[in-house]
């Protein structure tokens, strides 16, 4: 019995070894950016680093079918913004100035230098905007992955007022939920640099809501890209608002492109 | 002794002097903590909520101390010490004095803790109605324990359905609750008159347990027949009606299994079954649900038989579930039967204790869900499901997360089975105690956390911690696999159990964490630290050395040997 159970607890342990030191290594870290630390996964090598950014509520994980596939030819980061999920409270007012700040001390924090590409989903869109805007000769690409839109978010306010109420419970912490209209004029108000853009709309429908408010966004994001005349629009019909989940193989080409100009450009 | 009161009391404190010491300890040191360390700060919530699970804790454990019970033929869980009945004392005294003294230690134990936990925390409690709920409740887990000898299934069952009742009752008292459960299950009327009415009900229920118990403590001691009457006849004559077992056993193991199975499988289908009757009638007689009630119901649904496997398997653990003891009853120590064969029949008996209340949990779930239920919640984690998976994998993974919760509830019911089958008390009770402290940790967490959304135990403030996760997952693995090579092989070596008995179970035990990794790797298939970790975890749910170790202490027990 002996020469049965101690090897195999053996094998069993040197296997329990090995993934109790992949996960250790994958494991986001938390990184100070200023006051609060942020919890960051820093995945491949290279230059220019690729930044994934969406909204608070939603953690680092949503990038988990894009953030493998391009961490393949270039270094990514993905973050939880202050007060949710791994990264502590920051300063208040939570608006897209000082998200972009904290991001911006954490990427100094964790020694990764410009140039970056900027990928933003929904209302990670309007936060890369407002980065671009703040620190525009680091920028070297942009990728937009269904992105809000303000022209819309107006129009929506209009037609369906009880979206635009923001809780009594978010005004009292006066979190990012509570700042989404000043980060929405924050990013109104961002020059961006002549980079290389992507823009992908989402237009797959599944029910009526979203096949009553889809021209609606699909016009948004050509509006906004009439004023962008160098960036290239991708309109997927296979996915709706969850891109990332549904074709992650498309945001990762959209980024490859943008990096693709970028290089071309530089030559 | 002075007098029949003080010898009483003097047996209950002599039974009980060891819990009865640390308890007051214990509120003592909760109540310093509370005036001191997390009477401010952000540590208060928390206390707060620990404070409340104490409390629940110390009542538990006073109901214990006070049952005033003692084990007839069947054991520990049995009626009034019989032995009493032979001094010179009215059985109306003795029906009275265990009472008044479990009365009292409730309702002073209640105002103590208010006074020493919650009252520095600014959160004072209620006085006049949980104390008068506690005192009629404990009056009438008297009653039902005392008046029916040797019925423990029948005990059982009008415990679970006093439990309900109360709990039932005790929701009028407060606000939230009326304007929340009972306003959804469609309750308008005036809770002021329904309160009065049940102080008035429940302030009659002491005299009446008192006089209920004197009347069969009066039959027991004058040997009046207990006529089979009312329900009790139908539920013999049915059991009369169902086949017994007239043929031989096929084989030792048939009849320790059998012995195992009678003795300790129908607790945990018999409890679940209560927590679903407690669930379901009220809110399908209620009315309409909505989807999020819905939701959280399923959900109690689903954690019951786990939270209770965790709690029965502390009793499934001894050699005799019924017997304060923990020797090795002489029935089985005489058979000639090994050590593996006697743990192997626990675990069988387990497995189909777990699955019995499994399915009973998912017929009753999938029969209420569709009389009361509302599909709302369940349509919108569907949708959810829908966008991170595929269609057949999704099936797949409800079925892996079913089986999941099955092999937890079994996990935590064989839980302590080296403990408890050791003999050695100060082992099995530290276990215990770690356990319950485990429980009540999780109780404070879960009343905290639902109690105030700004607290500590926030993700960012536990990362640090859980960034050593993966050292103390494979630290446990390890530990884990090394203590089940040594256990098994020491077992097999001194002739416990066979080698196809050894070698059967780790191939159970790797089929069995085999499925909860592919569950985990089909749930994270891109997360690779998370679903690493949960694959550690895998390793972890399953017993394997447990067993093992059990194998020596019973058989340590067994010859009376130190394990």
């Amino acid at each position: 019995m002996k020469r049965f159970a101690y090897p195999m607890a053996a094998a069993l342990s040197s296997l329990a070894l090995v993934l109790a030191v992949q996960a250790a290594r994958a494991m986001p870290r938390q990184v100070q950016a200023g006051k609060n630390r942020l919890r960051m996964s820093i995945v491949g090598e290279g230059s220019p680093t690729v930044i994934f950014d969406t909204f608070g509520p939603a953690n680092l994980e949503i990038w988990n079918r894009v953030q493998p596939a391009v961490s393949r030819f270039a270094r990514t980061v993905s973050y939880d913004h202050g007060g949710y999920w791994g990264s502590e409270p920051g300063p208040k007012p939570r608006d897209a100035r000082q998200i972009v700040r904290e991001l911006r001390e954490a990427l100094m924090a964790a020694n990764l230098q410009p140039p970056y590409v900027l990928v933003g989903y929904s209302f990670g869109g309007p936060y890369m905007r407002v980065f671009a805007g703040m620190y525009p000769v680091e920028v070297a690409g942009m990728v937009f992955v269904d992105p809000t839109q303000e022209d819309f978010m107006v129009w929506l306010e209009k037609a369906f007022p009880p979206f635009a109420e923001i809780s009594n419970r978010h005004m009292a912490a006066q979190d990012e939920v509570a700042n989404r209209w000043v980060s929405m004029d924050l990013a109104r108000d961002s020059r961006l640099p002549e980079v290389p853009m992507a823009l992908i709309t989402g237009t797959k429908c599944h029910d009526q809501l979203t096949r009553w408010v889809m021209p609606r966004w699909l016009a948004a994001h050509k509006d906004w890209l009439a004023t962008h005349p160098h960036a290239r629009h991708i309109i997927t019909t296979n996915s709706g608002h969850n891109i990332l989940l549904n074709e992650p193989e498309l945001v990762m080409q959209a980024i490859q492109g943008v990096i693709a100009g970028r290089n071309s450009n530089q030559e | 002794m002075r007098s029949p009161a003080f010898a009483i009391a003097w047996e209950i404190w002599w039974r009980h002097r060891a819990g009865m010491t640390l308890l007051p300890c214990g509120l003592l040191l909760c109540g310093f903590l509370n005036r001191t360390a997390f009477r401010q700060g952000e540590w208060a919530g928390f206390a707060v909520a620990l404070s409340y699970a104490v409390l629940a804790m110390a009542m538990i454990l006073t109901f214990g101390f006070f049952h005033f019970t003692e084990g007839q033929r069947k054991g520990g869980f049995g009626s009034y010490p019989q032995r009493l009945f032979r001094m010179p004392v009215p059985t109306a005294w003795l029906a009275a004095w265990p009472m008044i003294y479990g009365t009292a230690a409730v309702g002073v134990l209640y105002l103590a803790c208010d006074w020493l936990m919650f009252v520095p925390l600014d959160r004072p409690l209620p006085k006049l109605w949980p104390c008068l709920y506690l005192v009629s409740g404990f009056t009438l887990y008297q009653a039902i324990l005392w008046s029916f000898p040797e019925r423990r299934y029948l005990k059982l069952f009008l415990l679970t359905l006093g439990a309900m009742f109360i709990a039932f009752c005790w929701m009028f008292f407060l606000p939230h609750m009326i304007e929340g459960t009972l306003a959804d299950w469609g309750y308008e009327g005036s809770p002021k008159s329904v309160q009065r009415g049940l102080l008035v009900f429940f302030a009659a229920t002491g005299p009446a347990a008192w006089g209920f118990s004197w009347l069969r403590l009066r039959g027991q001691r004058h040997g009046i027949a207990e006529g089979v009457r009312g329900g009790a006849a139908v539920i013999e004559r049915l059991a009369e009606w169902l086949p017994a077992r007239t043929e031989r056993f096929a084989s030792p193991d048939a009849a320790l299994f059998w012995h195992e199975w009678r003795q300790t499988g129908f607790i945990l289908p018999l409890a679940v079954a209560g927590v679903l009757a407690m669930t379901c009638i009220p809110s399908w007689l209620s009315g309409p649900l909505t989807g999020q009630t819905t939701m959280g119901l399923l959900t109690w649904m689903v954690i019951a038989p786990v939270l209770l496997a965790a709690i029965i398997g502390r009793g499934f653990a001894k050699p005799d579930f019924w017997s304060p003891q923990l020797g090795v009853p002489a029935f089985i120590a005489r058979r000639p039967v090994s050590a593996g064969q006697i743990v192997f029949a626990k675990l069988k008996a387990a497995l189909c204790s777990v699955s019995l209340t499994w399915g009973m949990t998912g017929i009753t779930a999938v029969v209420w869900f569709a009389a009361a239920g509302d599909f709302g919640g369940i349509d919108a984690l569907l949708a959810q499901g829908k966008i991170y998976y595929p269609g057949g994998q999704r099936w797949l993974l409800a079925g892996l997360l079913l089986a999941g919760g099955m092999m937890l509830s079994w996990r935590f019911l064989v839980s302590g089975l080296a403990a408890g089958l050791s003999g050695a008390k100060g082992w099995f009770y530290a276990s215990n105690g770690i356990t319950a402290a485990i429980l009540v940790g999780i109780l404070a967490c879960f009343i905290w956390t639902g109690d105030n959304d700004d607290h500590p135990i926030r993700l960012y403030n536990l990362w640090p911690w859980v960034e050593w996760l993966p050292a103390i997952l494979c630290g446990l693995v390890i530990a884990k696999l090394a203590t089940a090579a040594w256990a098994w092989s020491r077992a097999h070596e001194a002739g416990m159990v066979g080698g196809r008995g050894v070698a059967g179970y780790f191939a159970a035990w790797i089929l069995a964490a085999a499925l909860l990794a592919l569950a985990a790797g089909i749930a994270f298939p891109n997360t690779p630290w998370l679903r690493n970790l949960l694959w550690l975890c895998a390793a972890l749910v399953p017993p394997l050395a447990g067993p093992g170790v059990a194998l020596i202490t019973w058989s340590a027990n067994r010859t009376g040997g130190s394990p």
